[in-house]
């Protein structure tokens, strides 16, 4: 039985409940972290995470593996977390959530030096990423996606793609000098 | 070689670039200071990236809880009592449209006519409502709620259209999310006359059901 993503999108299209909680259980952790850097609000990330699944599940009959079902799912995740941003950015909210600081890794964290430091500067700096760079940096580095797959992802040709990362990475790297600095 | 950009380093640090791009690039890097730096950094940084993100342990508990109550419920429900207030609708809308001494409603007038039209009164707009069946109420409370004095012609009105509850002009996903974080009590109520799609005078769960299965059929 094909037990790769498409295979058990398929399924669940044909009414395989099983195969489509399957297939949450293989993504829920990386969506949930994806929304979660994305959004910078445990709320608004797991209402958005919820409604990619449920839009999904609803949706699973049409589905045509035509694309990764990956592309699939962070498309519908991405668009949703932009609509989420825009509407922030109308209304003024403030995105800055600080019981995302839950999302602090485990305790099965080696003991490190300075990496902790880092790992706060990046966390912080990660904020003053424009979100159309940091979905790049975050599908990039945390999802390891290829670049085509990101481009189709965020719907952007791929020199954008490169391009956005590097602006992405070149934030995150000042953020941080400054913060050196700042110390 | 020129400098290398941010994305080919991360790319080295990764060991993804191919290997002839990987030894111009690894001999640029000694040569070029800065861009030695450069990579180190964007070495820490990336693996600090993916260190700090974790996913809380309560949240995801209280998703997979969510999740679960959507797998245990059919897909497409075809549940018989909005199918037949839907189809009780329709008829009676089919009826109202067919009705021979309905007056039939001017056509839209250009935006300058608008401007140049004198107000038109209250009135007449709450006796409309009046003759009005009960399939078309929406339609007409989007009528009686806009005041003919703030037709502008700078600003075409837009009748609100059921369903649309972000008033992006699209039915989809986004105006179920809007509708949900209301139900959650996170947002104040939306316009009922796009957002109360059952009739029953209350946004509710029911509304939220019509709405996921006008989604869910491309509408």
């Amino acid at each position: 039985m094909d037990a790769s993503d498409e295979g058990l999108m398929l399924r669940a299209g044909a009414g395989d409940r099983e195969a489509f909680a399957r297939l949450y259980e293989r993504h829920k952790a990386p969506l949930l972290q994806f929304c979660l850097q994305m959004l910078r609000n445990a709320e608004d990330a797991g209402d958005v995470f919820q409604e990619a699944f449920r839009y999904l599940y609803i949706h699973a009959s049409t589905y045509r593996p035509t694309a990764k079902f990956t592309t699939y799912l962070y498309r519908i995740a991405r668009n949703m977390s932009i609509d989420i941003l825009r509407r922030r950015r109308r209304w003024n909210l403030q995105p800055l959530d600080p019981a995302l600081d839950l999302a602090e890794p485990p305790d099965l964290r080696e003991p490190r030096l300075e990496s902790d430091e880092i790992e706060a500067g990046v966390r912080d700096a990660m904020e003053e990423v424009p979100p159309s760079y940091r979905e790049v940096v975050l599908l990039r580095v945390l999802r390891g996606m290829e670049y085509a797959e990101i481009a189709e992802v965020v719907e952007a040709p791929l020199g954008t793609v490169k391009s956005r990362l590097h602006a992405g990475l070149e934030f995150l790297r000042r953020a941080m000098r400054r913060r050196k600095l700042a110390e | 070689m020129t400098c290398v950009t941010n994305d080919v380093l991360l790319d080295l640090s990764e060991r993804r670039l191919a290997g002839e791009l990987s030894d111009r690039v690894e001999t640029h890097l000694l040569d070029c200071d800065a861009c030695r730096a450069r990579f180190g950094e964007i070495r820490a940084i990336a693996s600090a990236v993916r260190r700090c993100t974790g996913t809380p342990d309560a949240l995801l508990s209280r998703l997979d809880g969510g999740m679960a109550e959507i797998l245990a419920r059919p897909r497409r429900r075809r549940l018989a009592v909005p199918a037949a207030i839907a189809a009780a609708l329709a008829v009676a809308a089919l009826v109202y449209l067919a009705a021979p001494d309905r007056p039939m409603p001017p056509p839209p007038p250009a935006l300058s006519a608008i401007a140049a039209a004198p107000p038109l009164p209250r009135a007449e707009t709450e006796i409309r409502t009046e003759r009005r069946s009960p399939a078309s109420e929406a339609a007409v409370v989007t009528d009686a709620r806009r005041p003919a004095e703030d037709a502008t012609p700078d600003l075409p009105w837009r009748p609100a259209r059921p369903g649309d509850v972000n008033g992006d002009g699209l039915i989809d996903v986004a105006d179920r999310l809007v509708l949900a974080r209301y139900l959650a009590g996170r947002t104040p109520a939306p316009d009922p006359a796009v957002a109360d799609l059952n009739g029953d005078g209350a946004i509710d769960v029911g509304d939220v059901q019509i709405l996921t299965r006008e989604i869910a059929r491309g509408r």
